[in-house]
């Protein structure tokens, strides 16, 4: 299987970690929060379309507010490919990263 | 809360709709509603303005993501797209072909036409003071109330308006001297000359090769040579600083060399000498007398145009009497080319031209939308499949227009191959030097024509076909419609009127072409030659005339002021009166001309009364006059000849009335003439030769000549070869109707072609029942042209009225020309009745001979 892209990696993570409360805007605020990028809403949903398309989220329908004209709002949630996907991405992390101690990279 | 506050709760317009236009619709609401949820927090949190700023700013941001999404997905619905059309073009090759033949046909003509009119619209644009540069025109009020307009001007109107006008930045006099004998002491040929003031040089963009314009023509005796005439006479080194000689006896020095003016400029490309050198000429330049200079103007910029004319106007009002009736305007030089002071020129050309090359063109739009239109039906299964496998109505109607267009950009690709080799043709026939280079702004032009070709060819047909109801086209119960199957006749008609069109104008058009040619011009010009009777030689006429006429071949010799085509003097009003005028008559415009005795003999011109110039009247050359029998009439005069006539206050008396020859071309009426010996130099002489040792003849007058006046190239020329020079723009239009005709006729031909074969395969089963019930083949055949046949009948109907008027207003540009006759309808209606029987005929009757059991076997 392919491994996931960063940015992918990143709202995979966001996605669970918000458990069942991943809306765009708290999945947004959430990457913002972690990694410290500011998504535009064009570049989330493109990632998002683009991962359930590979089968790692699904989306989801809530019932509509409860006011006039409400529209429903769509949560997403990982499916099991989808933490399989981001535990790999975990592993490659840790493999790729291993014996190599951060500090011995500071510059001079 | 108040109503103003509500709105505040909105996001900002401008970048929401844009958002809108560019999400795509899978997840533009929960796009829009995020925006709208974090809009409100900042807003309750930071405010109005933040919260805006905000919205902007990520809306700005986004744009790039989405249209990279965008991208991504189109360019994966094109390929699907592509693969489709590619499969449908590959697996219906005939029609494929004749759509595409027809549209790389119909592009071919449009690409050529384009390039060519490209070329005629940059006549004079390469200046870098095209702007600014003006030609002064005079315009003379004619005793008729005419208004005729004229470049030529007097040689003192240059000094005076740069005096007075301070708009004037530059202004330079021009004289072109043709033939003037030219060159080093062993090397000469005929070339011609440019008179021209010193600022000529800044005014006009000459790029130099050698010297600079700042001093060039500084000194009188100086010139400025082009290219190739450099080359020609000094091939060994420089030329500046030579001596080289201009006629018998006057020497300049070579102060310059410039490029040859590029082919799209209205300027000849000649060599340059100041205009102070034809003083040793004998010309004045800068009296109010003679005519015979075009002035240029270069305008400081922003010159109010209009108050500049109205200062110059009158001008020669208070300069020069002898000028009355005059005034003075002027016109751009960029349009010196494309458009005659006399209302005509190329610009009609390039109207027709376009208009026919979009006839064609069009013919080809109509061909793909019938084709394509008759085959839908044929596709309803396919299209039933796809609206049931969920394909919206939206995309099928862009795969069908995906279908023409890309039909189109291969036929696009043909087309400018085609175009290629096509254009020393067109250079033929239009006499233009259209180079074939495509820059990018031309390509993108083309493209565009290209992709709208496919796009207004595709646009019915997609309309029919993804209007199919799924249902019944699977069931094939979907049949054509009334209204498609009448909008193809409808369109046959128009291809049929298109082309009968096209056949009348050819035909009329040649039809005037051989009447030009051939219509008694009351002389005889066959085998009569003509040369420029130059400075060179004119001291030598009469050791020429008694040399040349030892030869028994040539019969005839004389001279005259003027080319038959246009004598050259004219005057008119109150210079003119004559004796017996008792009811007061104004003479209208009058030409002069002068001409030897030997005139009437060597054109076989008759006399109507009196007698012509003759050299047994020694006073003839100083007090006769021989007038035309329009000048006669216009005289209303009972007995001319006899009668005392004044022009410019010089007395003469009639001695005979000429018989009315054209000495203008057959565009304007024969005018009235007046032969005397004054006023004009001899400029052309004449030989009548025998017309059995035409060669021999021609080789004896050269050498005479040649002998005679040492270093002289006469350039002999028949007056018929003349004549097709004066023709030349009608032999042309003759040409170019031909040519779009044969591509209009291609063009329906093949479209017809198609569009038979496939409703006779569609009929192919009414035949055969047909048949079964004891009907004929010729029956049959009958039956199923009539359809076409109809549609021919009315276009003919339809194409006749404006046909004619088309035709009968180009004749009236001519003062003479043919009628025109049923005849050329006849043939027109004939040609066209071919064109559908052949095209449609032979596939009804392939059809009708088709045994009916293979066709009704599989019911």
């Amino acid at each position: 299987m392919k491994e996931v892209s960063k940015s992918e990696e990143m709202v995979l993570l966001a996605v669970w970690r918000l458990g069942d409360k991943a809306d765009g805007v708290s999945i947004r605020s959430q990457i913002l929060k972690d990694a410290g990028k500011d998504y535009t809403y064009g570049t989330l949903y493109g990632l998002l379309r683009q991962m359930d398309r590979k089968g790692y989220i699904q989306k989801a329908k809530a019932e509509p507010l409860p006011k006039k004209g409400g529209r429903s709002k769509s949560y997403y949630r990982l499916t099991p490919s989808g933490i399989r996907a981001l535990k790999e991405a975990i592993e490659l992390h840790k493999r790729v990263w291993k014996n190599i101690n951060a500090l011995s990279l500071s510059e001079s | 809360m108040s109503p103003g506050r509500a709105d505040v709760q909105n996001p900002p317009r401008w970048p929401e709709w844009i958002i809108r236009r560019l999400a795509w619709a899978e997840d533009r609401s929960s796009i829009l509603e995020n925006l709208r949820e974090e809009y409100a927090y900042l807003l309750s949190t930071k405010g109005a303005g933040p919260a805006v700023l905000w919205y902007w700013g990520h809306c700005l941001r986004s744009i790039v993501p989405f249209l990279k999404f965008l991208a991504y997905w189109r360019f994966a619905m094109f390929k699907n797209y592509l693969k489709l059309v590619l499969r449908g073009i590959s697996k219906h090759k005939g029609y494929s072909a004749v759509n595409i033949a027809g549209l790389a046909v119909g592009l071919a003509s449009f690409i050529l036409i384009s390039l060519w009119i490209n070329y005629e619209t940059s006549f004079d644009r390469f200046h870098e003071n095209k702007d600014g540069l003006y030609q002064l025109v005079t315009e003379q009020l004619l005793p008729n109330g005419e208004r005729r307009q004229f470049i030529n001007t007097p040689g003192a109107l240059a000094p005076t308006l740069e005096a007075e006008r301070p708009e004037i930045r530059n202004v330079s006099r021009s004289v072109e001297w043709m033939d003037f004998l030219l060159g080093t002491q062993d090397k000469r040929s005929m070339e011609g000359v440019r008179f021209v003031d010193p600022a000529f040089l800044e005014m006009f963009s000459l790029e130099f090769i050698e010297g600079n314009s700042g001093t060039a023509l500084s000194q009188p005796h100086s010139i400025v040579l082009t290219e190739h005439i450099a080359n020609r006479l000094f091939a060994d080194g420089e030329a500046v600083g030579r001596e080289i000689m201009m006629g018998q006896n006057q020497s300049l020095l070579v102060t310059g060399v410039i490029k040859d003016f590029p082919p799209n400029s209205s300027l000849r490309s000649l060599s340059l000498v100041p205009i102070a050198a034809l003083r040793d000429l004998g010309w004045d330049h800068d009296q109010w007398t003679s005519g015979n200079y075009h002035t240029y103007v270069h305008l400081e910029e922003k010159t109010d145009l209009e108050s500049f004319k109205a200062q110059i106007r009158d001008v020669y009002e208070r300069n020069a009497p002898n000028w009355e009736r005059s005034t003075l305007t002027l016109r751009p030089v960029t349009k010196i080319h494309l458009h005659d002071l006399s209302g005509g020129g190329p610009i009609v050309y390039v109207y027709i031209f376009s208009g026919l090359s979009l006839f064609v063109l069009l013919l080809a739009m109509v061909n793909y939308t019938n084709l394509a239109t008759a085959r839908s039906f044929l596709r309803a299964k396919e299209i039933g499949v796809r609206k049931t496998a969920g394909a919206y109505r939206r995309q099928l109607t862009k795969q069908i227009l995906m279908e023409s267009i890309l039909t189109a950009l291969v036929s696009g690709c043909l087309a400018v191959p085609i175009a290629y080799f096509l254009v020393p043709v067109l250079n033929g026939l239009t006499g233009a030097r259209v180079g074939f280079d495509l820059d990018g702004k031309t390509a993108l032009f083309l493209t565009g024509v290209v992709v709208l070709t496919g796009v207004v060819s595709g646009l019915y047909p997609a309309f029919i076909l993804s209007s199919m109801n799924p249902v019944r086209a699977l069931k094939g119960a979907v049949k054509p419609g009334k209204n498609s199957l009448l909008l193809r006749k409808v369109l046959i008609a128009f291809q049929f009127s298109l082309s009968i069109f096209m056949v009348v104008a050819m035909l009329g058009v040649n039809k005037q072409l051989k009447y030009l040619n051939t219509k008694e011009l009351g002389y005889s010009r066959s085998h009569v030659v003509s040369m420029g009777l130059d400075r060179e030689i004119s001291g030598q006429y009469r050791t020429i005339q008694t040399e040349v006429l030892r030869n028994p071949d040539i019969l005839s010799m004389t001279r005259s002021s003027s080319s038959m085509e246009r004598p050259n003097t004219t005057t008119g009003g109150p210079d003119v009166t004559w004796e017996g005028n008792a009811a007061g008559v104004e003479m209208p415009r009058i030409h002069l001309m002068r001409a030897d005795p030997e005139f009437v003999e060597t054109f076989q011109i008759e006399m109507a009364e009196g007698r012509f110039f003759s050299h047994e009247f020694p006073r003839d050359v100083a007090e006769s006059a021989v007038i035309n029998e329009t000048a006669w009439k216009a005289m209303g005069l009972d007995s001319p000849v006899g009668k005392r006539l004044t022009i410019w206050d010089n007395p003469f008396r009639i001695i005979g009335v000429i018989k009315d020859f054209h000495f203008y071309s057959l565009r304007e009426e024969i005018q009235p003439l007046i032969l005397v010996h004054r006023f004009a130099g001899f400029q052309r002489i004449f030989f009548r030769i025998n017309s059995q040792n035409v060669p021999e003849a021609l080789d004896f007058i050269r050498n005479t000549i040649k002998e005679i006046v040492p270093g002289y190239v006469p350039s002999l020329r028949f007056l018929d070869d003349n004549l097709q020079e004066v023709y030349l723009s009608e032999r042309r239009m003759g040409t170019a109707t031909r040519y779009f005709t044969l591509l209009a006729i291609f063009v329906s031909g093949i479209g017809l072609l198609g569009l038979a074969s496939f409703s006779a395969r569609q009929r192919t089963k009414e035949i055969a029942v047909r048949k079964v019930l004891g009907a004929s083949e010729g029956k049959i055949v009958l039956q199923l042209l009539r359809e076409t046949l109809i549609s021919v009948v009315a276009a003919n109907i339809v194409v006749y009225p404006v046909a004619y008027l088309a035709l009968r207003g180009w004749l009236q540009n001519y003062a003479y020309h043919t009628t025109l006759g049923i005849g050329i309808f006849a043939l027109a209606s004939v040609s066209a009745l071919a064109l559908a029987v052949l095209s449609v005929g032979w596939n009804i009757l392939k059809a009708s001979l088709a045994n009916p059991v293979d066709s009704l076997r599989y019911e």
